[in-house]
């Protein structure tokens, strides 16, 4: 049978691309731009106002500048390091299913921690209105980004549990180097 | 390869993080020079907590499923971000706002960078003890 997932032409890696791709949306717009400091690289021209993620645009202090920042380019590290893990598996359909299943558990665990926060930080800071349109986005953006793999996952085989080991280190060694053909007999 | 320790370095960071927030006293402000944590600051301070916390476990969790070749580029890409950043900007060298022991950021780094370091020069450097934990015929 046909799904909507065949029709448009979807594969797994092609599905941890768009996830990838949806929860970066919100970010964009918002905190992402916030992990450059301003220097002779990124002038103060092109670079966007860390504070600009909250609604009433004043002048943040140098410390909540300072701590925007920090948050950014955390966020940016862990981000393209997520990338760079999806360029560089291409062939094997059982480890695109596990690397799915990390981005479901991230994407829930975003939105539980942002829920959280809401509750955390409520009421508003009074001076600091925060772009309720970030949160709204980041919800929907990581929702449908987890619809997407929770698919993936449920629809493609998953490696049968008689050639799976009782330890992570001994099946990564299994799948990882002992036995490569086991990787593309799924793809 | 990939080595677990470091992780443990991360998440030790993100744990220590998370209590600082629910301290009343000596919490998110003992890493800052100037006291005065304002809410901003919290956030910013809970959100690089949780995103450490993720970080640490994709890179617990990606010996599943990378085999060792990636897994070398990834040290490598590792070591090229952990040596360019310090020429464009990293949080806790700035002395200015952050209140840290320059001595332990410095060690931390430089462990990080040479376990990686150790990473990409062994990797895939263990088919012979794989194959003998496996116990898998070659065909």
């Amino acid at each position: 049978m046909k799904t909507w997932y065949d029709a448009i032409g979807m594969t797994p890696y092609r599905a941890a691309f768009l996830h990838l791709l949806l929860i970066g949306i919100p970010l964009r717009f918002g905190i992402l731009p916030t992990g450059w400091g301003r220097g002779w690289l990124f002038p103060e021209s092109i670079l966007q106002e860390p504070c600009s993620i909250f609604e009433s645009v004043r002048e943040c202090t140098e410390q909540e500048d300072f701590a925007l920042r920090d948050f950014g380019v955390r966020y940016i590290l862990q981000y393209e390091l997520a990338w760079v893990v999806w360029f560089v598996m291409r062939t094997s359909t059982f480890a695109l299913i596990s690397f799915h299943k990390i981005l479901l558990g991230a994407s829930f665990a975003t939105i539980l921690f942002m829920a959280w926060l809401q509750n955390y930080f409520h009421p508003a800071p009074d001076r600091h209105e925060f772009d309720a349109d970030i949160f709204a986005n980041m919800v929907f953006f990581q929702l449908l980004g987890a619809a997407l793999s929770m698919w993936t996952v449920l629809t493609h085989p998953k490696p049968p549990n008689e050639i799976m080991k009782w330890s992570i280190p001994a099946n990564a060694i299994f799948f990882g180097s002992v036995r490569p053909a086991i990787h593309s007999r799924g793809a | 390869m990939f080595s677990w320790k470091t992780q443990v370095i991360n998440i030790f960071t993100a744990v220590a993080s998370f209590e600082a927030l629910f301290e009343t006293v000596g919490g998110v402000e003992q890493y800052y020079a100037s006291k005065e944590v304002t809410p901003v600051v919290r956030l910013c301070f809970a959100l690089a907590a949780f995103h450490t916390a993720i970080h640490a476990v994709l890179l617990l969790r990606i010996r599943t499923f990378l085999t060792m070749p990636q897994l070398r580029a990834i040290c490598l890409y590792k070591i090229i971000v952990n040596v360019v950043m310090p020429f464009f900007w990293f949080p806790e060298m700035s002395t200015a706002i952050m209140e840290v022991d320059q001595r332990i950021t410095l060690t931390l780094r430089g462990v990080l960078i040479m376990t990686y370091l150790f990473g990409y020069l062994w990797a895939g450097k263990a088919e012979g003890f794989s194959a003998i934990l496996t116990s898998e015929k070659e065909e």
